[in-house]
């Protein structure tokens, strides 16, 4: 029962820190998908 | 009364798996455009029944309409390009007579040559574009509906007839054959079989798997099994809640299979003992029949080990490509991926069923290894034979040492 909580809450952490590596990644590669935050190009304003 | 409730399962499943088939053959694939603005507003797909045709119809008749009248109805036919003597024939098949309609755009391609993209490029349609983001410039991709036509009609159909056949299997194995016993009984002594470091690991791994596995199917069939029972405004929050914690748990599912990689390949190696294992079917067929032997982990166990594997490494391989669109992967690449991520994901789920199964309510003592950590010595004398003879040594060894008098 332990290992199982234990497991399930190593999954919750690492799901959230994915989102956040995710995003920043998605960022870094000009998409931002997750947040909607599309990055426009410099001629349409940034 | 397992094998009961497992019959009335199984006759349930395959009740179902009937109806897939019968869905399977009536769902033709006609194509509609994925939207529509009429009276200004936009519209809802079609649907395939008469209504739906005869809109498709009224389109094809607009653009055949166009065609006939040139690009603009409003301003005069073009006349360039037209032949002195006034012949109007194909530059591509000059031997065949065409139409008036089709002259006139022929005339208006010559005098365009941007546009005569529009229909001469057979990949592609590609042009300027003030849009932002990537792959702007691409305006129509024609194997698209060839992609579509496949993820919602082979793929999908095709992956709901293996999963409900895999389950009605499982049901009616269990129905027909019982739980696997214990042969001996239970002895009321327990071996390690499991740390709780790698019971964690498989808790990580497969928590993250079910999640992924049952949002993917949301993702896959949702539209057409849920959505009628939810309504659009429910299942668009499920859809899109669902589209999220699948991308969310690709860190977990990632981190737990690298950890499984390093604990376990070097027991999960293929050796001579699996085929013989493999032959006998575990022993699982017969309550008298002899369990081959097995060291920590059998052939069974090893086949789910490296489909696990191989399959979380093409499922995230290829779920990146669309996580980040146009990164690695254009438009083919991407519905390729999706293809290949639907079609691997569909083949590991029933696998997982499998190993559910025979983890839990297939085999007495199973599930135990797993949740508590510790086994029966029965259950492990019988199925992994070689594991629990080394671990007797070790102990038998451990006591000796123990035993001796110091000097």
């Amino acid at each position: 029962m332990r290992a199982f909580l234990a497991g399930i809450a190593i999954m919750v952490v690492l799901a959230a820190a994915g989102v956040l590596i995710y995003e920043r990644a998605a960022l870094d590669a000009g998409q931002g998908f997750i947040s909607q935050r599309h990055v426009h190009p410099p001629e349409h304003g940034g | 009364m397992v094998r009961v409730i497992a019959a009335i399962v199984a006759s349930a499943l395959v009740i179902l798996l009937g109806y897939t088939v019968y869905l399977g053959s009536v769902t033709d694939d006609l194509i509609v455009p994925t939207n529509e603005v009429a009276g200004r507003k936009a519209v809802d797909n079609p649907s395939n029944n008469a209504a739906g045709r005869q809109s498709i119809i009224a389109r094809t008749e607009l653009q055949r309409w166009r065609a006939a009248s040139g690009p603009s109805p409003e301003q005069p036919r073009p006349a360039a390009g037209r032949p002195a003597d006034g012949a109007l024939k194909s530059p591509d098949a000059p031997n065949i007579p065409y139409s008036e309609g089709r002259a006139v755009v022929n005339d208006w391609l010559s005098n365009r040559d941007g546009e005569s993209k529009m229909l001469r490029e057979p990949q592609n349609v590609s042009g300027r574009s003030s849009l932002p983001g990537p792959a702007k410039e691409t305006f129509v991709q024609p194997q698209g509906r060839q992609w579509r036509s496949a993820r919602n009609g082979p793929i999908a159909f095709g992956g709901a007839f293996y999963l409900i056949g895999v389950a009605a299997i499982l049901a009616v194995f269990l129905s027909v054959r019982g739980r696997v016993p214990i042969k001996e009984g239970l002895s009321g002594q327990t071996v390690s079989r499991f740390s709780a470091f790698e019971r964690a690991n498989h808790w990580l791994t497969a928590g993250s798997f079910i999640v992924l596995a049952l949002t993917g199917l949301v993702i896959l069939f949702g539209k057409d099994v849920i959505r009628p029972w939810l309504g659009p405004d429910l299942f668009g929050d499920l859809a899109e809640g669902s589209a999220w914690l699948h991308m969310a748990l690709v860190a977990p599912l990632a981190v737990g299979v690298a950890v499984m990689i390093a604990s376990w390949s070097w027991q999960n190696l293929p050796t001579a003992l699996d085929w013989k294992w493999l032959k006998q079917g575990g022993g699982f067929m017969r309550d008298n029949a002899p369990n081959p032997p097995a060291d920590r982990f059998n052939a069974g166990q090893k086949l789910i080990f490296w489909a696990v594997i191989l399959g979380s490494i093409v499922l995230i391989g290829t779920g990146l490509a669309m996580m980040f669109p146009f990164l690695w992967a254009g438009y083919d690449g991407m519905q390729l991926a999706q293809s290949t991520h639907a079609i691997a994901a569909l083949i590991m789920i029933g696998i997982i069923f499998g190993h559910i199964y025979i983890g839990t309510i297939g085999m007495v003592g199973a599930f135990d290894a797993i949740w508590s950590g510790n086994v029966d010595r029965n259950w492990a004398k019988e199925h992994h034979s070689i594991w629990y003879g080394r671990l007797s040594e070790t102990a038998d060894a451990d006591e000796q040492k123990s035993t001796q008098p110091a000097e």
